[in-house]
């Protein structure tokens, strides 16, 4: 089911992604964490993070690292690499 | 499962479709433009609503140029770690407000704005074009009509071709009209129905317009200097040909001159904002020492 879902995902990663320069304004891609949050969260969450992804990738947004996160929510957004990495404790 | 697919993508757009419509009408009925011209106005408008956002992002790249020493740092401290790399490079264009990149919304709204125009020239720009409600302009036999010397002789053909009375009895009645409208409303230079599919010379013509244009656009917006990729972008317009010979050709028009539109912006662009050097690592091994930014930055201004 998350194959079907994701296959048009796919098909733009395989065939046309690579064809035009980088667009999105976050790491990682949309497109990648299209396919993360489906396979982390189900198609219906999954779509629902995806979604709200791709709004945030508009033309006023800065952009910014932004993986998707362990557990399912709403209130995500760019955070500092060092701490997802977990860097910044150890200082 | 798929005409239901594709009645509910016409519905949820059916806002649009009207929207669409009631522009191309007013673009033909109020400043009198032929359809074919006011495909291309809208076409024209569309694209024009989006230099702001081209322009945005080319400030962006332009704004690099200032910070080129700390995305020298960063891609030295990572060079490693690639995904790293560019998460921290994400995050450094994120912290200073200078992200070059497009975003993703533009390229996905293309998409809407695609399948209304098909629905549009398909539904109801088809009836407006023709003035003719009750057979739509493609059912109508228009070498026959055309080729008829009077209204009866034409409405005699057409029953013998078996069309039910109803239909002659209308289009007969109409008959200065459909021989006036169609010619007019449906074609544009050489395309005889915008509506319809393009055939034989037509079709081909169309083909390679949109082939060329397509190839010349993806040539000069290239920023990628990857083998596989340039052969991808070279190929990959033929894949698309399949599908585009059942769109309508006014739909082709569309996508002919908004490929047009891209080439001219990306030509503007190449001649009035000189290209800023990217942050690549080829760039950044190709560079010179770096002392320089204070200068830079001055010039930028």
């Amino acid at each position: 089911m998350k194959r079907i879902w994701l296959a048009p995902v796919f098909a733009y990663r395989r065939w046309l992604s690579p064809l035009l320069p980088r667009r999105c304004k976050y790491e990682p891609s949309c497109s990648t964490y299209t396919v993360q949050a489906v396979e982390r969260f189900g198609v219906l969450r999954g779509t629902v993070l995806a979604c709200w992804r791709i709004l945030r990738c508009n033309p006023f947004s800065h952009g910014g690292f932004d993986p998707v996160r362990e557990t399912f929510t709403l209130k995500v957004g760019p955070m500092d690499p060092a701490d997802y990495h977990g860097e910044t404790t150890q200082r | 499962m798929i005409p239901i697919a594709v009645n509910t993508v016409a519905n949820i757009l059916q806002p649009l479709i009207d929207v669409a419509n009631s522009v191309l009408s007013y673009f033909h009925d109020s400043l009198g433009l032929e359809w074919g011209y006011a495909i291309i106005l809208l076409t024209i408008i569309t694209r024009a609503l989006l230099i702001p956002l081209t322009y945005k992002q080319l400030k962006g790249m332009r704004a690099l140029q200032a910070f080129q020493p700390q995305i020298k740092a960063l891609q030295e401290k990572y060079k490693n770690d690639r995904q790293r790399l560019s998460q921290e490079m994400m995050n450094f264009y994120k912290e200073n407000k200078i992200n070059p990149l497009a975003s993703c919304i533009p390229l996905l709204a293309q998409l809407p704005i695609f399948i209304t125009l098909f629905y549009t020239l398909k539904g109801p720009l088809r009836d407006d074009m023709c003035g003719q409600e009750v057979m739509s302009c493609g059912d109508i036999p228009l070498d026959v009509v055309q080729n008829s010397a009077t209204a009866e002789i034409a409405g005699e053909k057409m029953t013998a071709l078996g069309y039910s009375s109803t239909n002659v009895d209308a289009i007969v009645g109409n008959f200065q009209n459909v021989v006036d409208l169609i010619p007019y409303g449906e074609s544009f230079f050489f395309i005889p129905d915008l509506t319809a599919k393009a055939t034989g010379a037509v079709l081909i013509t169309l083909m390679v317009l949109y082939v060329g244009t397509q190839l010349i656009s993806g040539l000069i917006t290239a920023t990628t200097g990857d083998r596989n990729q340039k052969i991808l972008m070279l190929v990959l317009p033929f894949i698309f040909i399949p599908f585009i010979i059942s769109f309508p050709a006014g739909l082709v028009l569309y996508w002919i001159t908004t490929n047009v539109w891209t080439i001219g912006q990306q030509a503007a662009v190449n001649k009035f904002i000189p290209v800023p050097v990217m942050s690549t690592p080829e760039a950044v091994a190709a560079a010179k020492p770096p002392p320089q930014p204070p200068k830079k930055k001055k010039r930028r201004r």
